[in-house]
């Protein structure tokens, strides 16, 4: 590449030395040893890819049982000779699948494509930085989570398998050892050690997003001039440096009341499995303050990100710029600042302070108010638009309907009053669907489809692209809306059967129909899976900037 | 309120940037937004140990080693010889710092109780950190590595702080 | 497309919601008459936002959607005027929802007993429920947990020397007279469980090392199942009681049956 084609492009406004630099040969020191942030940027996308579609067959184990307890299942034996004897799977297989599932999900995928995935690779370049700030502790943050992953995993192959407490370890029962059940021996300090080096390695990565964004960008580039996908980036590492370091030192004494006899959150006078336990003065509910304090942000951390792509996506297809920029910007900036304020709203049953519980709901509820002006302003953007349909749009478009569904439920679950029947029941498992699970991952498919162009040089197949959007579409409603419905009846979640209970017989249909959307759904996700490969290496070769957008990174001759 | 991002915003490529000194300001950074989350670490220690010490009878402090002041002395002593630039002397009684810590440690092996738990966690996180600040000075800017120091000299106080209004 | 699909899945869901197929059961108690009254409240303006919020993001799509590949550029960049409108009006609905609804939380939970409230102590384990009565000496006998144990058919560990405990019933059901109220003292003796009545809208965990107080009553007899609703280990899904409502002259007679079979009390025919 000449120099002159840097000038051209915009990107040699400094005296440093080449922009371009030739990936370097060889597989060990371009995928293991990169500090390229492109390269690492894909290497969490294609973890997190493998993490979302185990996550995504652990939930369909899960669904599978829910609808026919009974069923033999031959091969399942064969995979967990304990957990499923005789093919039958045992409630502690399934609640060890449902803690793995929201583990893996919560932590793998939705933490780690929108921000460690896509934030790596385009921040960059959206800024016209050479790099991440610091490359190296950026490769250091990859393998971390790697290594993080691998003893998640791991947690299934030990004596007893994988925890059963859910993905929120509650103590006591995530506090006392093996005698709580299966899987919660060595499972679970595996899966308290998993957690731990999670935070590290998001720790680091924040670091390096907020000393990216703040000191190298261009020096025409302001922060009121930001892509709304830095700015989604941004709030977001502001919340995982702060949010992260709290739940670390929770894991860490966790860890100790579970191994070093403690008792930070084991009360006295326990008697589990007819044994009374050595522990005095804890309290379970100091936990909850805790991981809910990192909990309740991680929410955001999932959604902060695909609420920028959704925005510059609908923005670049609508052929408009953002619809009130500003208030777009105050808002996530808000949703950031106000989400450390209301962790207490998980906990309105727990037996806290119920005057604290006014609180918090009403904190809660002003949350509403950013997120109803991100959705004004997103069909804001669209008005008077001219909107150009093609996968990404339609997938941004998904979002938007899916956050409005998803988000207006927290309306309800936010009053303590209300929340007296719902906590717990299968109406909050499909409102944090919704939100924060299925609206975060159909950003992640709007970014997908949008910047694969830029991150493989070649277009992904529309048709088949469109085909996997209204059936995904079509399948999560079709998933989580009837999930609401059992709520209302009072359903509640992390039953492994309904077999117990005269008023759960009658949501048998429901669940059904629930089970054989996500198993449509799922079969979807393969058609995508195949577009993603196979358009790596035989799609059409993409021009520059194929969706004539706006934000610089479609401009840099930066490929990896 | 027009800003708009639909425009792509003009590159003036006759200007002529310090990339040097970005990097250099994105350091200073990165180690203030290190300190913000050690300091969020911290904080929820101690709201633990308030919660804690607050809500069950079984509370009760621990005695401080003396050898704690000792230690601190040379921590103080550690700074102030960083502030004179002199980075050798400073690591040294840096090293001193941590085996002072290790002799508070084996003679806190024996004392229990929930006081003795949250000895235990504040001195060896903060060890960590002072672990980490030899790294520094391997690896980073020294003014960068001092300032680091600095806030690990500080964070020792606040732990000795604790100790002292929770002591027995 | 786009557009027909916000169509179909909004026609769907509300379809579902409006069907009342499943729904809500019967609230039993005046309490919970006014949850109902506030959580329709609640669910119609959520369906209303719901529906006009879906309907808008069509409406946009359909209107200005484009055939091909377009170039123009266009529109405007925002309008501060409206934003604030809409910033207020959300603000309002949802601040002013949630502060409704605090009249029935205050009396759920920081109302006071009233002076004849009957006590009764829950005490939750992996993965049943025991509850006790004060006898007719109105008091709960003596506990010590080291003397807990089911094989000894003891849940409480109740201490056979303190005179007070004689006569107190342990039951694996939740009995309680119509109309009367109830103070449930619920404590766990292992891990998390919660107490969820539906009929009576409330939910609470049992915390070890707690004892959390929750006070309701129930007009109408019959009976309802309590499912635990905190996660608690693999037997979590069948940990099911009852709670058992029944008129008070009924109630009498039950309690005055089981003191009879206590022996603490002779029948009446024997006097």
């Amino acid at each position: 590449m000449a120099a002159g084609d840097l000038a051209a492009t915009g990107r040699d406004y400094g005296s440093r030395e080449p922009v371009v630099a030739a990936p370097p040969p060889g597989f060990v020191r371009r995928w293991i040893f990169s500090t390229d942030h492109k390269v690492i940027g894909k290497q969490y996308y294609f973890l997190a890819l493998f993490a979302a579609f185990l996550g995504m067959a652990l939930s369909l184990l899960m669904r599978w049982h829910l609808i026919d307890p009974d069923r033999k299942i031959a091969w399942l034996e064969k995979l967990w000779p304990e957990g499923a004897a005789g093919g039958i799977m045992t409630p502690e297989l399934y609640l060890s699948l449902m803690t793995m599932h929201g583990t893996i999900m919560v932590f793998f995928v939705l933490t780690t494509v929108p921000q460690s995935g896509f934030g790596n690779y385009f921040l960059p370049l959206q800024i016209g930085a050479d790099d991440m700030a610091f490359p190296r502790l950026n490769m250091a943050s990859f393998w971390t989570t790697f290594v993080s992953f691998l003893v998640l995993i791991a947690a299934f192959v030990v004596p007893g398998g994988a925890p059963l407490g859910g993905w929120t370890a509650y103590p006591p029962l995530s506090g006392v050892g093996a005698i709580a059940g299966p899987g919660m021996g060595l499972g679970m300090d595996l899966w308290i050690v998993s957690i731990a080096l999670f935070c590290i390695a998001s720790l680091m990565g924040a670091i390096n997003f907020v000393a990216t964004l703040v000191d190298l960008r261009a020096p025409s580039l302001g922060l009121m001039q930001l892509p709304l996908t830095c700015w989604g980036w941004f709030t977001t590492a502001m919340i995982s440096l702060l949010a992260f370091a709290v739940l670390l030192p929770g894991g860490v004494l966790l860890l100790m009341d579970r191994n070093l006899g403690t008792s930070f959150f084991l009360p006295a006078g326990l008697v589990v499995s007819d044994r009374a336990l050595q522990h005095s003065g804890g309290s379970p509910i100091l936990w909850q303050h805790l991981f809910w304090f990192f909990g309740h942000p991680e929410v955001y951390i999932a959604i902060l990100p695909g609420m920028g792509f959704v925005s510059t996506i609908l923005s670049t297809f609508a052929r408009k710029p953002i619809f009130g920029y500003r208030a777009m910007v105050y808002a996530m900036v808000a949703i950031a600042a106000l989400g450390f304020l209301v962790w207490g709203h998980h906990m309105f049953v727990s037996g806290m302070n119920p005057y604290s519980a006014i609180a918090f709901s009403l904190i809660t509820m002003t949350v509403g108010v950013p997120s109803a002006i991100k959705t004004f302003n997103w069909v804001g953007t669209l008005w008077g638009g001219k909107l150009w349909i093609t996968t990404p749009s339609l997938f941004a478009l998904g979002f938007v309907s899916l956050f409005v569904s998803g988000g207006i439920t927290g309306i309800l679950l936010g009053q303590p009053a209300m929340d007296m029947y719902f906590h717990d029941t299968y109406f909050v498992v499909g409102h944090f669907h919704l939100i924060m699970g299925v609206a975060a991952v159909f950003a992640m498919f709007a970014g997908t489809y949008y910047w694969f162009p830029k991150m493989f040089g070649r277009m992904m197949n529309e048709t088949l692209g469109k085909a996997h959007f209204l059936v995904t579409f079509l399948g999560v409603y079709a998933i989580f809306v009837p999930m609401h419905i059992a709520g209302i009846v009072g359903n509640p979640r992390r039953y492994p059967d309904f077999k117990e209970f005269e008023f759960l017989a009658d949501l048998k249909f429901l669940h059904t129909m629930m089970t054989h959307a996500a198993m449509s759904t799922a079969a979807i996700q393969l058609v995508f899976l195949f577009n993603l490969f196979w358009s790596m290496y035989r799609g059409s070769v993409a021009p520059a900037n194929p969706w004539h957008a706006t934000t610089r990174e479609w401009s840099s001759d930066e490929y990896e | 309120m027009s800003t708009s991002e639909f425009q792509p915003v003009e590159l003036k490529s006759d200007v002529r940037v310090d990339w040097e000194a970005k990097q250099k300001e994105a350091s200073r950074t990165g180690l203030y937004v290190l300190l913000a989350s050690i300091l969020m670490f911290f904080g929820a220690l101690t709201s633990v140990l308030i919660i804690r010490a607050g809500s069950a009878d079984d509370f009760h402090g621990v005695p401080i080693p003396r050898v704690l002041w000792f230690s601190t002395a040379a921590i103080l002593a550690s700074s102030y010889f960083l502030v004179r630039n002199d980075k050798r002397t400073g690591v040294v009684f840096g090293l001193v710092f941590l085996a002072g810590q290790a002799v508070a440690w084996v003679q806190f092996v024996n004392i229990k109780g929930p006081g003795s738990w949250f000895f235990w966690t504040f001195s060896v996180s903060h060890a960590f950190h002072v672990l980490g600040g030899f790294v520094a000075f391997r690896f980073a800017r020294f003014e960068l590595a001092r300032v680091y120091w600095h806030f690990v000299t500080g964070l020792w106080l606040y732990v000795v702080l604790m100790f002292l209004i929770w002591r027995s | 497309m786009a557009a027909v699909l916000v169509w179909v899945v909004t026609a769907a869901t509300l379809a579902l919601f409006l069907s009342g197929r499943w729904w809500l059961p019967e609230a039993i108690n005046a309490q919970a008459r006014s949850w109902d009254s506030h959580f329709n409240l609640t669910f119609w303006i959520m369906g209303a936002v719901f529906a006009a919020a879906q309907l808008a993001l069509s409406w946009v799509v359909l209107r200005y959607r484009s055939s091909g590949e377009p170039v123009a550029e266009s529109g405007s960049h925002g309008n501060n005027k409206l934003e604030l409108v809409w910033m207020g009006a959300a603000a309002v609905v949802f601040v002013g929802l949630s502060a409704l609804s605090t009249a029935i939380w205050a009396g759920v939970h920081l109302e006071r007993a009233p002076a004849g409230a009957m006590r009764i102590e829950a005490v939750a384990k992996q993965f049943a429920w025991n509850f006790r009565y004060q006898g007719p000496d109105g008091k709960f006998g003596r506990v010590k947990p080291e003397l807990i144990s089911d094989a000894n058919g003891n849940p409480f560990g109740l201490d056979d020397t303190d005179e007070a405990g004689r006569d107190d019933i342990t039951m694996a059901a939740l009995r309680i007279p119509a109309g009367t109220p109830v103070v449930l003292e619920m404590q766990s003796r292992d891990v998390l469980h919660n107490f969820f009545v539906r009929e009576l809208r409330i939910k609470q965990d049992l915390v070890p090392g707690m004892r959390i107080p929750l006070r309701f009553s129930a007009d109408k007899p019959g009976t309802y199942e309590v499912a635990c609703s905190e996660l608690c280990g693999l037997g979590h899904h069948q940990m099911r009681t009852q709670l058992i409502v029944m008129g008070k002259e009924e109630f009498q007679k039950w309690q005055q049956e089981t003191l009879q079979q206590l022996g603490v009390i002779t029948a009446p025919e024997s006097r």
